[in-house]
């Protein structure tokens, strides 16, 4: 079956005249547009409405630029991720899964024949869970058949995960990537320009700042904002020995951990058992103060000021010409 | 690595806070057992979804475990109900109609027509009294915002959370065949007992659960599953949720009308309602300001203005809380809230 045919199929399906419609609002000045009178759909529908037509089509603009900033105030700052084209500058917001939850509501998504999810196992171990599923949106009425969601055993979420836990967390957020999918798909938030965001956040106290940044921000460190501990002036023969055992050690730049919570550069053991950690910059100041008292202990008592042998001595002044 | 690490500096403050905080979180979590399948339902168990019930028993091991604050929050509730429990005993020796602590920790199990153990659980204690009887006590240490709003034991079945403590009580009720029991509430100052007794509303509540554990254990056995529950919010809090279960998720849309005169209202009424909350806040400063002791009149010209208060009469009908408490009924849908925001 091609895939028009089945999303015709699934309209046909949810527009079933048996399915009960909500009831309309109680006062009688409030007409129902939308489940009283059929929505025109076709440009063929529009045309024979002549005149009432762009009002249609107007209202329908209207209704949808509403929705979507709804929508958008809706979702928080940290629900996005930021996307920068580094040729034209441009920067576009992704809605992440855990945002598209929250925006579902809104537009009436439905989520259907959702499948089990698969396991598709590589050689090394490693898996992806894929699960599929339909999408249908009661306010476009419009349909996404077989939609794919997916996740995999070597994402940063489940890095700290082992065995069965860490097969539940992958397989879960297959669905909640399945649901995602289908929500951005229907509600056209895959891709919404900045500016758009900043509108939407218009007098709230959500910012562009506080969203997420990814592809064109930057190495991972520099998009998370956090405070760059180079390792200028210090050589990787400098660095310590672990005190708990004795192992080598190893410099984690500054970023932000899978919680969220920011942390500074730091030593760290470089045994997997050992957990022995230190702040760089404690260690740095330390270490360069060490380095230049010891440097100065090295250097040989300085000589009282005598005449230099080797220089010739003055020139006799010029007796005056007079 | 040319460096002894003893000639270093000690460690920063906040450095050690982490460490200590990370090593506890990690302690916690050696504690949690892992979960595991069962061949009944336990009496905390209830849920509006059948499906559920039955993953509990068939799929009770591919849960995912509870992060380390969870945890934490479990033992500080069991800690609690602990020191409840034997404050409890001592208060119990006090009372007029003095009582003793029997049975903690009790098992508990209750079996179904057809001869199966169908639910199990834990009885927190039994009161015993002069006349034999030993009424179930659950002792529960909620949240503070769950509890703040309890004040009967229908209450508890307002909020999907304190339902499943309901169920429980009613389930040692029914199991050990006593009249009446009570819920031990943890609240931030005394506790609150809540007295229970197995009237034909809850008798019915009682046998609704039994009969689903034991409609849950019929699928169980045949191997089959239950339909999907039509409540997106229930799937969610779900532990089986997109990795055992996926079932399919409605949500219904906004509804779009056309009415300009409501529109019209909306666009004054967002127009004035900064406007308004000013001035309401102006107003109440203004007479608290001007507000003289009782009795005294204001008569006063401050600029422009002049201002005029006088003390009327204040009618007030003090009834006491255990009248007013006969005279209340609780309509859960009885209040209507409108939040309009300006898109």
């Amino acid at each position: 079956m091609s895939t028009q045919t089945k999303i015709k199929e699934i309209e046909d399906d949810f527009l079933d005249p048996d399915e009960p419609q909500p009831q309309p609002a109680p006062t009688g000045a409030l007409a129902k547009r939308e489940q009283t009178a059929p929505v025109p759909q076709s440009l063929a529908e529009l045309a024979a409405m002549k005149g009432e037509a762009l009002e249609v089509v107007q209202a329908r603009i209207q209704v949808l630029e509403t929705l979507r900033r709804a929508a958008i105030k809706t979702t928080n700052p940290e629900d996005w991720l930021l996307f920068r084209d580094k040729r034209e500058g441009r920067v576009v917001g992704y809605l992440q899964d855990c945002g598209c939850e929250r925006v579902r509501d809104l537009y009436g998504i439905r989520i259907f024949d959702v499948q089990e999810p698969i396991k598709k196992e590589s050689s090394d171990g490693t898996y992806v869970y894929i699960i599929r599923g339909s999408g249908y949106c009661a306010l476009t009425r419009k349909a996404v058949p077989d939609i794919e969601g997916g996740r995999s055993s070597q994402d940063d979420f489940v890095e700290h995960l082992e065995g069965l836990q860490k097969e539940l967390y992958v397989r879960k957020a297959a669905r909640a990537n399945l649901d995602g999918n289908i929500t951005r798909e229907l509600a056209g938030l895959n891709s919404v320009p900045q500016e758009e965001l900043e509108q939407a956040w218009k007098g709230t106290s959500k910012k562009i700042e506080h969203c997420r940044k990814g592809k064109g921000f930057g190495s991972s460190v520099e998009r998370d904002g956090a405070d760059l501990e180079v390792m200028d002036g210090i050589n990787q023969s400098d660095l310590p020995i672990c005190p708990k055992c004795q192992a080598p050690t190893k410099y984690v730049p500054a970023g932000v951990s899978k919680k969220g919570k920011r942390y500074q550069a730091f030593l760290a053991c470089e045994e997997r058992e050992c957990n022995w950690t230190m702040n760089f910059a404690k260690w740095k100041k330390d270490f360069l103060e060490k380095k230049e008292k010891k440097e100065q202990e090295q250097k040989p008592p300085e000589e009282a000021q005598s005449p230099n042998k080797d220089e010739a001595p003055p020139l006799p002044m010029e007796e005056p010409p007079f | 690595m040319s460096q002894a690490v003893e000639t270093l500096t000690p460690p920063s403050a906040a450095d050690l806070a982490e460490d200590i905080k990370s090593t506890w979180a990690a302690h916690v979590l050696r504690e949690q057992s892992a979960p595991s399948k069962t061949n009944y339902i336990y009496a905390s168990r209830y849920s509006p979804c059948l499906r559920r019930m039955v993953y509990e028993m068939t799929h009770g091991d591919q849960q995912v475990p509870f992060d380390a604050d969870t945890i934490a929050k479990f033992r500080r509730g069991n800690d609690r109900e602990r020191d409840l429990v034997s404050d409890l005993a001592k208060v119990g020796r006090d009372c007029d109609y003095p009582f003793d602590i029997v049975s903690q920790q009790e098992r508990f199990e209750l079996r179904d027509r057809k001869g199966r153990v169908a639910i199990v659980g834990r009885v927190d204690a039994r009161l015993r009294y002069r006349w034999g009887a030993g009424y179930p006590v659950e002792v529960k240490s909620w949240s503070v915002f769950l509890t703040e709003g309890i004040r009967e034991f229908d209450d508890l079945f307002l909020n999907r959370w304190t339902l499943r403590g309901a169920y429980q009580l009613l389930m040692y009720l029914l199991g050990a065949g006593e009249p009446l029991g009570f819920i031990l509430l943890d609240r931030s100052g005394l506790p609150d007992l809540i007295p229970v007794e197995l009237n034909d509303k809850n008798l019915s509540r009682a046998e609704t659960f039994l009969s689903r554990a034991e409609k849950a254990l019929d699928h169980k056995d045949a191997g089959t599953l239950p339909d999907f529950i039509s409540d997106t919010e229930e799937c969610h809090m779900c532990p089986f949720f997109g990795s055992v279960c996926q079932p399919p998720l409605k949500y219904s849309p906004v509804e779009i009308i056309s009415d300009p005169e409501g529109e019209q209202i909306l666009e004054r009424w967002s127009e004035l309602r900064d406007g308004a909350l000013e001035y309401n806040r102006l107003d109440k400063q203004l007479k608290a300001r001007f507000r003289p002791r009782a009795k005294i009149p204001v008569k006063t010209l401050l600029g422009r203005f002049l201002l005029r208060g006088s003390w009327g009469k204040l009618t007030k009908y003090e009834i006491p809380v255990e009248i007013k408490e006969q005279y209340k009924t609780v309509d859960a849908e009885g209040v209507f809230r409108l939040r309009v925001e300006k898109i």
